[in-house]
Formats: structure tokens, C-alpha cells, sequence
């Protein structure tokens, strides 16, 4: 249920912000009729919609028992996820300034070793521990 | 006819049969290891073919799908994990014959099968699309945006059980492809003051970043799978009786391979179960079935490699791609400046005749290449699974950079596999997203020419055959879709009413 109420909500809030950069786009003298916020502010209004869809969804579902056990169950890989992804983004920081062979092996080898170290200090590049 | 010889010089003078080769090797080596489907194999090929000729290029990617599904089959049988989804009704029956030392065996039934089905795949693929080249003269922008709704209609068949999910998924990939200069008045949209995203996002930074890095973030999460034993191992091609053997089960195959292929949604994990039951259905044997049946291995192999071939028909002849490695093939044509569709019969005709020419080569690489290739694939299964990630995030980055040497076009591939490790978390389906993503702009910039011509009347839309009779076709499609999902809905609630609690 937790999931379809953020699905919901979060379509909900990029629908207004989506809408609110469309209605912020200057008007061309070469614009057409519809002109180039038309179909960005249809694409927001179906989102919206959407958005308000699914949490009526949400609300009209019965919570399952067991939800809080798959949280709790759930923490883990996320977080081996988030040490991927910070292994990418800070390959992409650093290759412009060393290089791309001096980048891409240590970041390699961060990644193969991060499921076997045990270290709980070594976490950061999204090892189990 | 020139444009079959021009097919036929390209495919034999060029790159495209090492490519058929080259791609049919990746497409195993993919799909044998457990979490890297067939897009996936092909989504990770997919920046490198900007620097090739268009036609190596499709013939690669199209070759890494024939030879997914028949790498997916090898684990499925030897370690019980199927290397792909569509193979998962292969370890019924080939995981049993394993069990009862026909390991070897198994995998020679899954080749043929995989051979056989291919191959008529493609007789189907030419047979079908053909007769759309015809129409390719009458298509005008109104037509055009009345194909892109056609293809926006197939969102209820994708949603994967929720038709406000898929629809959701749908609204973003259109979001994202309305960022850059606007079609008509040429103001810049969403770009946030950056040069880079005035051309807009391009489709690839989006399917690589969807399908690869959000697997790879998912597979980072997961237990390393079994390991093969590799002692007494050995593909063995069925012999005469085995053969006759697998005739119905092929046939049943290839009819349902072909019908779930041209069905956008469906694809090739539903027509190797549909396929498994009906085999068992029509065998003489279905005693056997469970306990390792040969029709048990034969009827989804073929089946599976039917659908290779098959899905390609709605991308081919109406640019709508009906399943995630159709819609990377698509990536594939629009890297070098092609819309699959009714006017690709009519500008680069010679790539079609091309493709089919590769996919038959594809098919037969992969017997040939099936039949050395076992020991590699059991070298690679075995490896650590920290390495495999290693090396696979290695050639995403690399792949992503090579293309424009753009460390924001990666970055922009990590963010589009952050959405979609997002997407995967509350369960928004991939497709529609991609869909979004590449029919947003033939959608927008054809329904604002054709109210141009028009001078703001609406009526042109069904004022124009082909457009009228396209979005006759959605309204179909879409009702269609929506009646099944309704269908498949109430037999939910009724076998878990009339279930003990």
C-alpha cells in the first residue's frame, strides 16, 4: 500500500511542478495554436489525474499484514543499490581530471571487491558487511 | 529489386554476417547468465553501434535476441535458474532431464527447437510486414499522429495489471521527450539553461539506464545464483527418433510463438508456457511432461525463438515496438537516422531486406555457435557475480561516453537508472515509459503540422483515411486490452474468493 500512496503522491507533485514550468515557457512570436506549452500542460493535467487515480487506489486498498516485515527486509539492498550508484556518480566526477583508464579500474575493482570485504568500514561502496 | 541487391551486397560485402556472429556470441554469453535478459544484452551493445553502418548495426542487435533465447536456456537446464524469463518453462522438463544425466541432450533439443522456430519466425516476419510497404505513400502528418496514438494504445496491453501504472509510465516517457526545442516555434522547453539538452533526451541514454544500470542495481541486492557443474557436460544434437518426436511440439511453437509475437505485451515468456501446455495438452506422452519430456524442452524453445523473430513485425511494419528488446532494436534504428514504420519500406528498404537476410544468418550462427560455445558459458556462469557487475557497469559508462565523449549523457544514464530502479520499486512496466519516450516527439510535432494545415480544425484528423482508420485501430486496441485486463481481473477475484483463507 506504501508504494501505491508514493506512486500516487509523487506523480501527483511532478504533475504541478511539470505544469508549472509548461505555464512558465515564454510564448514565440512563431508559435502555433497550440503553441509549446499545449501538450506539456495536457501531459500535466493526465498526470495529475493520474496521480489522484492512484491514491484513490491506495486509499480503497486493505493494508497487507505483513508490511512492516518488508521494510525492514527491504533496507539492505537498497543500500548496495546507493553504493553502486555512488561508485558511478563519483567515476563520472573524477574521470574528466585522471583519465579514463586510471578511473575505471579502481572503480571496478571497488565494485567486485565490495560483496566480499567484511568490513563494515568498507559499506560506502555498497558492500553487504 | 534493387533494393534486395543492394541488401544482399551490404549483408555479403560489409560487416553485417561477423555482426550476425559477433551478436548471436554476445546474445548467449547475456542470456546465460541469470538477470541479464535478452534487452539487456542488447541494451548494452546499443552505444557501441553508433560508430557503425546502419545495417550491421540492426543485424547485431537483432542477432544478440536469437541468441538470448536460446543462452537463457542453459542455466534453465543445468542449474534450475533461467537465464532469461522466457526460459523459465524450459527448466519444467530440461532441469529433469538434467537431473537424469541428459543434460547434454536437453540442450541439444533447446537448439534445434530454438533453430527450427527461428526460422519460421522469419518466413512469418517477411510474409507479414511485406504488404505494409504498400500503404507507406499515403501516410501524411495527420496519419503519422494517428499512428503515434496507435502506438500510445498499446500502453493498456504493457501495463503489466495496472492500467494507471502503465498510463502513469506512458505520461513520463512523453514528459521527457518534450525537453529541447520545441518542433514548431522553436523555443527551448526544459532544459534548465543547458546546451547539451537542447536536441532533447535521446531515447538510448533512457533504455540503457532503465534496463541496465537499474538491473545492475537490483542484481547488486541479490544472492550470487548456483553454480554449474561442468563435469560431463556435452551438447548432443537429437538423433532421427527424437526428431519425430518434437514435430507437434514445434508446431504448436510456431503458431502460438507468431500469435503472442505480433501481440504487443505478450512476448516470449507467454508463449513458452501457453506453448508447454499445449504440447502437453496434444502429446501422446503427457505422462511424461514434468518428469523430462523431450515436447517438454522442444514445444517453448521454439516457441521462444519464434517470437525473436515475430515481435519484430508491429516495429517493423508500424513502428510500434511490442516488447523491450523490440523496443531497443528501435533505439537501434533511430541512432542512425531511421523511423521504423511505413516509410522505412520506403527510404531504406535495403536495411529491412537486410535484417531478414542477418536474422536468417543469425539463426544458423547460432546452431553452429551453440554447438562450441557451452564451456565458455559455464566458464562465465561460474564466475563471482561482484565481477560480472563489475565489468557490465564498466561497459555501460564506457559504452554511454564513446557515443558523443559526453560525461553528461552518463550522467544522465545514471538518473534515467535511478527512475528506473524507482519505477521497478512501485512496480510503473518499462515499455510504456519507452514508448513515451520515442513516440512524444512524432506524436506532438504531427498533430501540431497537421492543425497548421488545417488552420486549427480538428476534423482533419478523421477528414484522412489512414488517419481515421489508425485511430479506429487504437480505440480497438485499447478497448480490447482494457476488456482482457477487466477479464484477468475478475478470474483473480474469483479463484481467490472460492481460495481457503
Amino acid at each position: 500500500m506504501a508504494r501505491e500512496l508514493v506512486t500516487g503522491i509523487a506523480a501527483l507533485a511532478l504533475a504541478a511542478a511539470y505544469f508549472a514550468a509548461a505555464d512558465a515557457l515564454p510564448v514565440s512570436l512563431l508559435s502555433d495554436e497550440v503553441g509549446a506549452d499545449g501538450v506539456p500542460k495536457a501531459i500535466a493535467v493526465a498526470l495529475g489525474l493520474c496521480g489522484l487515480m492512484q491514491l484513490a487506489r491506495a486509499a480503497l486498498r486493505r493494508a497487507p499484514a505483513a508490511a512492516g516485515d518488508e521494510t525492514a527486509a527491504g533496507a539492505k539492498p537498497h543500500l548496495r543499490a546507493l553504493g553502486l550508484l555512488g561508485i558511478a556518480i563519483a567515476y563520472v566526477v573524477v574521470t574528466p581530471h585522471v583519465g579514463y583508464l586510471v578511473a575505471t579500474m579502481p572503480a571496478s575493482a571497488c565494485r567486485s571487491r565490495s560483496r566480499r570485504c567484511r568490513s563494515p568500514a568498507r559499506s560506502c561502496c555498497g558492500c553487504p558487511s | 529489386m534493387s533494393a534486395v541487391a543492394a541488401a544482399w551486397a551490404a549483408l555479403t560485402g560489409g560487416w553485417a554476417i561477423p555482426a550476425a556472429f559477433a551478436g548471436v556470441v554476445w546474445g548467449i554469453f547475456g542470456g546465460a547468465l541469470p538477470g541479464i535478459s535478452p534487452s539487456i544484452a542488447m541494451a548494452l551493445l546499443l552505444p557501441f553501434t553508433y560508430g557503425m553502418d546502419p545495417i550491421p548495426a540492426v543485424v547485431l542487435l537483432a542477432s544478440v535476441y536469437v541468441g538470448a533465447e536460446y543462452g537463457g536456456s542453459i542455466p534453465a537446464i543445468l542449474i534450475r535458474t533461467p537465464g532469461t524469463n522466457s526460459a523459465m518453462a524450459t527448466i519444467l522438463d530440461g532441469y529433469e532431464m538434467n537431473r537424469q544425466g541428459k543434460g547434454g541432450e536437453a540442450l541439444g533439443i533447446s537448439l534445434v527447437s530454438g533453430l527450427v522456430g527461428g526460422l519460421f519466425g522469419l518466413v512469418v516476419l517477411a510474409l507479414f510486414t511485406e504488404p505494409l510497404a504498400r500503404v507507406a505513400l499515403a501516410f501524411t502528418p495527420p496519419a503519422y499522429f494517428a499512428l503515434g496514438i496507435l502506438g500510445l494504445s498499446v500502453v493498456a496491453s504493457l501495463s503489466g495489471g495496472s492500467l494507471v501504472k502503465g498510463l502513469i509510465a506512458a505520461l513520463l516517457g512523453l514528459m521527457i521527450a518534450t525537453v529541447g526545442t520545441d518542433p514548431v516555434s522553436g523555443v527551448s522547453r526544459f532544459t534548465a539553461g543547458a546546451p547539451e539538452l537542447l536536441g532533447g533526451i535521446r531515447p538510448i541514454l533512457v533504455m540503457v539506464g532503465l534496463f541496465a544500470v537499474s538491473e545492475l542495481m537490483i542484481q547488486v541486492g541479490e544472492p550470487d545464483w548456483a553454480k554449474a557443474d561442468v563435469r560431463d557436460t556435452r551438447l548432443k544434437l537429437p538423433g532421427r527418433a527424437t526428431w519425430k518426436r518434437m514435430i507437434r511440439p514445434h508446431s504448436i511453437g510456431a503458431v502460438i510463438g507468431t500469435v503472442e509475437g505480433v501481440t504487443p505485451g505478450a512476448g516470449g515468456t507467454i508463449a513458452a508456457f501457453m506453448s508447454y501446455n499445449e504440447a502437453k495438452r496434444w502429446s501422446r506422452h503427457p505422462e511424461e511432461f514434468g518428469r523430462g519430456s523431450v515436447e517438454g524442452v522442444a514445444a517453448p524453445e521454439a516457441a521462444n525463438n519464434v517470437v525473436t523473430a515475430t515481435a519484430l513485425v508491429p516495429l517493423l511494419g508500424l513502428g510500434i515496438p511490442g516488447s523491450n528488446s523490440a523496443a531497443i532494436l528501435l533505439g537501434g534504428f533511430l541512432i542512425h537516422g531511421m523511423q521504423p514504420g511505413p516509410m522505412l519500406f520506403e527510404r531504406n528498404p535495403e536495411v529491412v531486406y537486410a535484417l531478414y537476410g542477418g536474422l536468417l544468418v543469425a539463426n544458423v550462427a547460432m546452431l553452429l555457435v551453440g554447438l562450441v560455445i557451452l564451456g565458455p558459458c559455464l566458464w562465465l556462469v561460474n564466475r563471482p557475480k561482484p565481477y560480472l557487475i563489475a565489468f557490465i557497469l564498466a561497459l555501460v559508462m564506457s559504452g554511454i561516453y564513446s557515443i558523443e565523449q559526453s560525461f553528461f549523457d552518463v550522467g544522465l544514464t545514471l538518473a534515467a537508472g535511478v527512475a528506473g530502479y524507482f519505477m521497478r520499486w512501485v512496480g510503473l512496466p518499462f515499455l510504456p515509459m519507452v514508448l513515451g519516450v520515442v513516440l512524444g516527439y512524432l506524436v506532438e510535432s504531427n498533430y501540431r503540422r497537421s492543425l497548421v494545415l488545417s488552420s486549427g480544425d480538428h476534423a482533419i484528423f478523421v477528414q484522412d483515411k489512414v488517419s481515421l482508420a489508425l485511430l479506429l485501430a487504437a480505440v480497438l486496441l485499447a478497448g480490447w486490452s482494457l476488456l482482457r485486463d477487466l477479464r484477468t481481473r475478475s478470474g483473480k477475484a474469483r479463484a481467490a474468493g472460492g481460495a481457503p483463507s
